[in-house]
């Protein structure tokens, strides 16, 4: 068997080697990616080419030139869905992201696109000069003609460049602003990989020229170190690739959450609170405006904590709207109230991701505080609200009755009766939080009595 | 038929080629998806970053070269102001300067602080996207719609006043999930992850 032979069934048992470990890997259905998949059916593409050519005896230069072509089809067409892949427009992954460093380049997102052209092109235009001008290009040792370093350049040069491109963005992409540190890790791989597989067509780039211009001796001599060099790049390639497949990078938060739950509910609440201001500016809720006045004061006399009194203004607030007829709009009814609460108790429950989304508090303060789900009055305001309306948001599984029971309710139960809201047992009935229901309404009594006697005489 | 089978073919492969989206996750407008959103977010070194609208209206100013400026009105100052907006079902307003060069969100400072954040994205969505400005004549509303020269998005913008609502609110959400998450945003973590 000749060398020549011996190498190519050297490269198809790497290609082998690769093909067991993604097909185990492609085992695991989290792990069955659209890439790895891609790179299970190229290692067995190319295990098959290298091997076929390893066995098969060649005799006519036509036929070799074929069999070249079918050698290089399958690192062209993997290079091009590289490229495509890193400029986001890959047709496997829809609406997928660019590299970050691609996105901040619209030039490089276009050089990329135009990958597969190039690579393509090249490759045929490659194969019709050998088609043309037949040569023995699968014959490593061989001498050759000179045209065989335009047909071989052809091909070669455009994927050195393509290879220097995509190993420099996954390199950059190895950097610090990688969220992680697998996928630091996974995207250096994959820039080892490239930039093995860029110095294996380098070494491919030397070797047209030694063939055509080098003496015997010398030929044969180079060649033999340069197909040693190449078996030796490809397994590392081939090794960075895979292994760079195995690290499969697994989101901090789930996709469909952020898609469905968390847009969802921002619109929701956008929608509600914006109609809730428009209605209250609007001057359509004067009641609720007025007894805020007197609430403020009785917040002071009872030490209320500022966040309790966000929580008994905005429930009297809710009251109000919901209450009124006149103010009802298809944004803000008992029935949407129901919906916005139950989808932050959903947010809630996600405590660790809720958690997160944050906004700024304060609109003129220079304080950069921000506001969070915990934080925010809306929730508890809600439940209130509606619990004072006798929509009932306590259920079985859900425990949360116990705060509407506290001082800062009470205060809004007090405000949203003496706003006309709500009937006036309800402030005088026996229950259980008598005793705090009275504090709160004898500190309100006496904040709406002094703040009268400041305005005697006013219109 | 032939060659209207192979054209619809050909466009068939174009639309994939150029990256379309499977239909279930295009917005049903085939507005702004949020892997669009998030490589504006790199264009602007924002990915993966925690943000708030002030830094983001000023790191969009800077890139689109012109000046955007966040006023907040305080409701005491301004009273006539926030009752003419609430009454006329606005939350905040953008205009922009006679050359468009400079551009000024309104807000008053009543809205919810949810809101309010969500509109300043609002606005600053409309920015980004380049969505032409409704020409005002005499302090009339004509029909006329003047192309902003400037615009963050690569797509171009639409012209229909609701879908440019409706991007800008999409913007907005966008905006919020991604300035709160930073590295945490799954969109973020997609950009390092092409394969």
């Amino acid at each position: 068997m000749s060398e020549t032979r011996a190498h190519y069934l050297l490269l198809a048992s790497i290609f082998l080697a690769a093909l067991f470990y993604l097909a185990f890997l492609a085992l695991s259905p989290v792990r069955r990616t659209w890439s790895v998949k891609a790179g299970l059916t190229n290692a067995l593409v190319l295990a098959a080419v290298f091997a076929g050519l390893g066995l098969s005896n060649i005799t006519s230069w036509r036929a070799e030139v074929l069999g070249w072509m079918v050698r290089e089809l399958p690192f062209t067409f993997i290079l091009s869905l590289v490229c495509l892949a890193q400029a986001g427009l890959l047709p496997l992954r829809f609406g997928a992201s660019p590299l970050g460093e691609v996105a901040k380049r619209p030039r490089l997102q276009t050089v990329l696109k135009g990958a597969p052209l190039v690579l393509v092109t090249s490759w045929l235009l490659a194969g019709v000069i050998g088609m043309i001008w037949p040569l023995p290009v699968l014959q490593s040792f061989a001498s050759a003609p000179p045209h065989f370093v335009l047909m071989r350049w052809t091909l070669t040069l455009p994927t050195i460049f393509y290879c220097m491109v995509v190993g420099w963005l996954f390199f950059k992409a190895a950097g610090p602003g990688a969220p992680t540190l697998r996928l630091r890790l996974k995207n250096l791989l994959f820039s080892v990989g490239t930039f093995a597989w860029m110095l294996m067509t380098l070494n491919s780039t030397i070797h047209a020229p030694v063939r055509v211009w080098a003496s015997e001796e010398v030929r044969q001599a180079i060649v033999a170190t340069q197909l040693s060099i190449q078996s030796m790049l490809l397994a590392v390639s081939v090794l960075a690739y895979v292994l760079g497949l195995t690290l499969r990078s697994v989101p901090t938060i789930d996709e469909s959450l952020l898609r469905s739950v968390y847009a969802v509910w921002l619109r929701a609440r956008d929608r509600f609170e914006s109609h809730g201001w428009h209605l209250i500016k609007g001057g359509k809720v004067r009641r609720a405006v007025r007894v805020s006045h007197y609430m403020n004061a009785a917040a002071g006399q009872l030490g209320l904590p500022e966040g309790d009194l966000r929580k008994a203004l905005k429930t009297v607030e809710l009251a109000a709207i919901l209450k009124d007829p006149v103010t009802r709009t298809k944004e803000i009814t008992p029935e949407k109230a129901m919906e916005l609460y139950n989808l932050q108790r959903v947010i809630a429950q996600h405590s660790t991701l809720g958690f997160h989304i944050r906004w700024e508090k304060h609109a003129v303060s220079p304080c950069r505080g921000s506001e969070t789900i915990e934080s925010d009055p809306l929730h508890d305001a809600l439940a209130a609200a509606l619990d004072l309306l006798g929509h009932s948001v306590a259920s079985r599984e859900n425990s949360e009755i116990a705060p509407l029971h506290s001082l800062w309710y009470q205060l809004a139960l007090v405000g949203a009766t003496d706003a006309g809201l709500l009937d006036e047992n309800r402030v005088e009935d026996e229950s259980e939080h008598r005793r705090t229901r009275h504090k709160a309404l004898r500190a309100y009594e006496a904040a709406k009595a002094s703040t009268n006697l400041l305005t005697v005489g006013a219109k | 038929m032939d060659n209207f089978g192979m054209l619809t073919r050909l466009l068939r492969f174009q639309r994939l080629v150029a990256g379309s989206r499977r239909p279930e996750d295009v917005d049903r407008s085939g507005l702004l998806s949020p892997e669009e959103f998030q490589a504006e977010l790199a264009l602007l070194g924002l990915s993966g970053r925690e943000f708030g609208p002030r830094e983001y209206a000023e790191i969009l100013g800077e890139k689109l070269g012109i000046e955007i400026n966040i006023c907040v009105l305080p409701d005491d100052h301004y009273p006539e102001l926030t009752l003419e907006m609430a009454r006329a079902g606005k939350v905040a307003e953008l205009s922009y300067s006679e050359d468009l060069l400079g551009a000024t969100i309104l807000v008053p400072s009543s809205l919810p602080s949810i809101v309010r954040t969500l509109s300043v994205y609002h606005e600053l969505g409309h920015v980004a996207a380049g969505h032409p400005l409704e020409v005002w004549e005499g302090g009339r509303r004509t029909n006329r719609l003047e192309r902003v020269p400037r615009r963050l998005a690569r797509r171009p913008p639409v012209e229909d006043r609701g879908l440019c609502e409706q991007e800008a609110d999409l913007r907005a959400v966008y905006s919020l999930l991604a300035g709160s998450l930073g590295s945490k945003n799954h969109y973020a973590e997609k950009i390092y992850d092409p394969l």
